[in-house]
């Protein structure tokens, strides 16, 4: 053993520690290894590729910026512009209906006065994240047919609003938890109505969890491509569905170089939300 | 005759449970005075934070009333309740500056802007922190965040204000900085304080008087030297500084006067409330500062024989655990000076005696 460092106070050294003891553990580096291996060797192989010069997906033929450019202004250009678009009007309104549903189911669950059936509420509000999405996909097609409900970008919305609540209600609740009730008595305290208080002081406070609540459900309408897949009306695509579509006759790289401009977005979104969600911790 | 600030009356908690409701509060009934510096002092549980909770407004009464100068508050919501209260934890809202949280209150009282801001000023100065008006409340030490908590709740000039456990968080040389603090500001301001504590040190220390609270209900309420010297019962005399409780003997003389002996050694004369019909055993008690040890060769008159058990050596005092014969023992408390006259052993064979002076009778 070598000579015991000064040792800093805090969640640094708890950390470290924890670390260290991990790696007592045999075979721990190499199974960390294999699983980073496993997740992430295909994106990196997607994304090199889609600089390739060649059209081979498998021969690397130089760099190049041509599929790029194919994504942008080659023969299915217009196609993937219009299913970017539609991709991202359903994701943005999707992801502020649900999070305004979430965020309101949250301050009842978290806040309300405990009432019959609670349990099964949050049980309902989370089920979504624990049924297979192909019986939700089929069972809601099912439900759109039934009742004669056109099918277009209106029915893939109102799908995605529904699934996507559990993913908003999930760090805003979380988020809700971590804020002591003591603050909204304060505001009681000094002459705030319940109205004041919760703008003043309760929504601020959450302001990180819905922020990251949001991103989250926007992300995960964004990559949605079974119940889309279904619900969808003929003629009418998403960027996933559009991908799906264009891989179907054939790997071609400008797939790999939309894969990887979607990945980007992701990469940064989520990133922001961890970032928001890390400073409303520090406050 | 001095104003009621707060009248209490008949007020009754219960926290309902299927098999086993809580009884917080039992009924309580007193008053608190205009311009008090007034104490809710009990052990944890006693029901103390749950009464100041009812003033407040953030629990509602089961039975009985709250009157602030008269009216019947009882069903206002917290924010139609002229009193404000210093949270335990401070809770100083952590997205707003020192200076928001001070003028918090006066905004929602609609303050005109040039009101708010001289008053929030005022405020800051009168806790000596008039340059912090821009940091975040996580930027300040707990001290700091503790004196801004009590300038949040001034700055309304509440009717009263309540303080809940406000010291328990500050480490003791702060805690008692804040506790001179407090009581000058309250001088100050002439803001009636009812202030909770379990800390019966602080109580004594601040108070103008205080409520003694157990089981939910109010033991005693008096100023601090009538609860010290006068206790009403055992738990009073318990929860107060320390005591030793001694079952004596008491036998009728002239009067409602009675002899006191005990372990057959005569301690004294007292008065009771009511003449004696014959012998009977009293519980009586005696401050432990108020005995004295003398050395068993010493020649004392009606001293009780005790055998040192332990001392222990508090820079101020000493104080010791003397055996006595009948398996019972006594607390001895003294103060050390420079002749060293207190220093007994372990195994020291003692004489115990105090004047009749120092004996108080206990209601059971």
């Amino acid at each position: 053993m070598p000579a015991a460092k000064p040792i800093q106070r805090g969640v640094v050294t708890d950390m470290a520690v924890a670390n260290k003891k991990m790696k007592w553990y045999p075979g721990f580096r190499e199974i960390t290894l294999a699983c980073f291996f496993i997740l992430y060797a295909p994106l990196i192989i997607v994304m090199i590729y889609s600089f390739n010069a060649s059209q081979s997906i498998t021969i690397w033929g130089g760099f190049s910026l041509q599929w790029y450019e194919e994504v942008f202004f080659g023969i299915e250009a217009e196609k993937f512009k219009k299913a970017t678009i539609n991709s991202l009007i359903i994701a943005i309104m999707a992801a502020v209906v649900s999070t305004v549903i979430a965020t309101a189911a949250a301050l009842a669950m978290v806040r309300g006065k405990a009432f019959k059936g609670k349990s099964l509420t949050f049980g309902l509000i989370n089920l979504p994240l624990m049924v297979p999405e192909i019986v939700t996909a089929v069972a809601t097609l099912i439900f759109f047919s039934v009742i004669g409900f056109d099918r277009g970008v209106l029915s893939i919305l109102l799908a995605h609003i529904v699934f996507c609540i559990p993913f908003a209600y999930l760090p805003i609740s979380a988020r809700l938890q971590g804020i002591s009730s003591i603050y909204e008595q304060a505001g009681r305290d000094l002459y705030a109505t319940p109205g004041q208080t919760f703008l003043l002081i309760l929504f601020p406070l959450m302001v990180p969890g819905i922020l990251s609540g949001f991103l989250l459900a926007f992300i995960i309408s964004l990559d949605d491509f079974i119940i889309t897949n279904f619900v969808k009306g003929a003629g009418v695509e998403t960027l996933p569905t559009a991908i799906f579509g264009a891989v179907k006759q054939g790997i071609k790289p400008n797939i790999m170089a939309i894969s990887t401009l979607m990945l980007t977005v992701s990469i940064v979104l989520v990133s922001i939300s961890y970032l928001i969600s890390r400073i409303g911790r520090q406050n | 005759m001095t104003k009621t600030a707060l009248f209490i009356d008949g007020v009754a908690k219960v926290y309902p449970h299927r098999t086993n409701p809580v009884r917080a509060l039992k009924g309580v009934s007193f008053d608190i005075l205009d311009n008090e510096f007034f104490t809710l002092l009990g052990p944890s549980g006693c029901g103390k934070t749950t009464l100041l909770r009812i003033i407040a407004g953030f629990e509602d009464i089961t039975e009985g009333h709250v009157l602030l100068y008269g009216d019947d508050i009882s069903s206002l919501a917290p924010n139609q309740r002229p009193v404000n209260t210093v949270f335990q934890q401070y809770a100083l809202f952590p997205h707003l500056t020192v200076f928001e949280n001070v003028a918090f209150g006066l905004r929602r009282l609609n303050r005109d802007a040039d009101d708010i801001k001289q008053r929030t000023t005022a405020m800051l100065e009168l806790i000596r922190m008039a340059e912090y008006g821009d940091r975040k409340p996580s930027e300040l030490s707990g001290g700091q965040q503790q004196r801004v908590a009590l300038a949040r709740a001034l700055a309304p000039s509440p009717k009263v204000l309540l303080l809940d456990e406000p010291l328990s968080a500050l480490d003791l040389k702060l805690r008692q900085a804040m506790r001179e603090e407090l009581k000058s500001i309250q001088k100050q301001t002439g803001i009636t304080f009812v202030f909770v504590t379990h800390d019966q040190e602080e109580a004594l220390a601040m108070s103008d008087r205080i409520a003694v609270m157990s089981n939910g209900e109010v033991q005693q309420i008096g100023s601090p030297r009538e609860i010290y010297n006068n206790p009403a019962n055992h738990f009073v005399a318990n929860f107060i500084g320390e005591a030793n409780i001694l079952e004596a003997t008491a036998t009728p003389a002239a009067g409602k006067k009675a002899k006191l002996t005990f372990n057959n050694i005569d301690i004294g004369t007292v008065e009771l409330p009511q003449k004696l019909d014959g012998e009977t055993n009293i519980s009586v008690m005696v401050r432990p500062e108020h005995i004295h040890l003398s050395p068993a060769s010493a020649k004392t008159k009606n001293a009780i024989k005790g055998r040192v058990k332990d001392v222990s050596y508090l820079g101020t005092d000493t104080q010791a655990h003397i055996d006595l014969p009948n398996q019972k023992e006594i607390l001895v408390r003294m103060q050390n000076n420079a002749l060293e006259t207190n220093s007994f052993d372990v195994g020291d064979d003692v004489h115990v005696t105090f004047s009749e002076n120092a004996i108080r009778l206990l209601e059971d």
